[in-house]
C-alpha cells in the first residue's frame, strides 16, 4: 500500500531548500491545480503556461504560508491559483467575436432553450451544455466569470468564494446576480443580431 | 427566481456533468521546468517586503500614515484660519497726507 503524502514534512524540506521534494509537491498538486485552472483558463492562455507560473508562485511564496489549525494547505494553494487566473483572466483584453451561425447544433438548442425560444431542455448532451456555458462565459468580465464558474459550474459556497478571492460574502452574492444579468444580455444581444 | 435564472441553473447543471479532465500525470519534464524557471526568476523586491511584513502590516502601516498626516493638515489649516484680529490704532498725524 502506497505511503500516504505527508504535505507539510514535504513544505518543511522544500523550506529547507530540498529541491527533490519540490518535485514531489508539484506532482501531488497538479491534478488540483489543473482542474482550477482549466475552469478558469484565458482563451489565449497555454494551460501549462498558467500552471507553470501558479507553481512558480507557489515556491516563491512559500514562505509567507502558516499552517493553522484546520486551514488544510490545499485551501491555500486553491487560493492562491484562483487568484492567478483572476490576473490572467483580467489581461485578456479583448472579447471574443461568435455569431449564432458558429453554434452546433446542440448548443444552438441550449441557448433557445436559455432565451425560452424551446419550452424543453435539449435531450441531455454535457458536451454542448458545456461549450454553451463557456461560449457565454467568455463574454463576461474576469471577476464576472470568475464568480460564475466558482458558484454555478464548481458548486462552491459564497463563504467558499469569499475565502478563495478575498471578497466579502455579499460582493460575491451582488456580483453573481450582475453577472447573471449581463449574461442574459448578452444571449439576447446575439440572438437580436442574428435574428433582427 | 426568474424563468432565465432557472433555465441557467438547468444549462449549468448539465455542463457540470462533463468529466472535464479525468487523471492525467503532470507533462514529462513539467516540474523539472517549473524548479528551473523559479530558481531562473528572482523574486521582486517588494514582494519580498510583502512577504516579510505581511499585506496586513503594510496596509495598518499606511491607514496610520494618513490619519497622522490628516491630523497634522487640520492642525496646520486651523492656524491658517484664525479670525482677523483689529487693531485699533490712534488717529496720528502719520496717517495724513504729506
Amino acid at each position: 500500500m502506497p505511503e500516504a503524502f505527508d504535505v507539510q514534512d514535504c513544505i518543511r524540506r522544500v523550506r529547507a531548500g530540498d529541491m527533490a521534494s519540490a518535485n514531489a509537491l508539484i506532482v501531488h498538486l497538479h491534478p488540483l491545480v489543473r482542474k482550477l485552472v482549466r475552469n478558469h483558463l484565458p482563451r489565449r492562455e497555454s494551460e501549462e503556461d498558467l500552471m507553470q507560473e501558479v507553481f512558480i508562485k507557489l515556491l516563491q511564496k512559500l514562505d509567507s504560508y502558516r499552517e493553522r489549525d484546520g486551514v488544510p494547505f490545499e485551501h491555500w494553494i486553491s487560493r492562491l491559483t484562483v487568484r492567478t487566473c483572476l490576473d490572467a483572466l483580467r489581461a485578456e483584453k479583448s472579447r471574443p467575436e461568435w455569431r449564432w451561425s458558429d453554434l452546433n447544433e446542440g448548443e444552438t438548442e441550449w441557448l433557445d432553450f436559455l432565451l425560452s425560444r424551446q419550452a424543453e431542455a435539449p435531450s441531455p448532451h454535457a458536451t454542448d451544455a458545456r461549450a454553451a456555458v463557456t461560449r457565454l462565459l467568455a463574454h463576461l468580465s474576469a471577476p464576472d466569470r470568475l464568480v460564475l464558474t466558482l458558484l454555478d459550474l464548481e458548486e462552491r459556497s459564497t463563504q467558499e468564494i469569499a475565502q478563495l478571492t478575498g471578497w466579502t460574502r455579499p460582493m460575491v452574492k451582488m456580483r453573481a446576480m450582475r453577472a447573471r444579468h449581463k449574461l442574459r444580455q448578452i444571449a439576447q444581444e446575439l440572438m437580436k443580431n442574428d435574428f433582427p | 427566481m426568474t424563468d432565465f435564472h432557472q433555465r441557467w441553473q438547468t444549462l449549468a447543471r448539465e455542463a457540470r456533468r462533463h468529466p472535464g479532465a479525468l487523471f492525467e500525470p503532470p507533462p514529462l519534464g513539467f516540474a523539472t521546468r517549473v524548479i528551473a524557471r523559479f530558481q531562473e526568476t528572482p523574486a521582486e523586491a517588494w514582494e519580498d517586503i510583502l512577504s516579510a511584513f505581511g499585506l496586513r502590516a503594510v496596509l495598518a502601516t499606511t491607514l496610520l500614515f494618513l490619519l497622522s498626516a490628516g491630523f497634522a493638515f487640520s492642525g496646520w489649516y486651523e492656524s491658517r484660519m484664525e479670525p482677523p484680529a483689529l487693531v485699533v490704532l490712534p488717529v496720528t498725524s502719520e496717517l495724513s497726507w504729506p
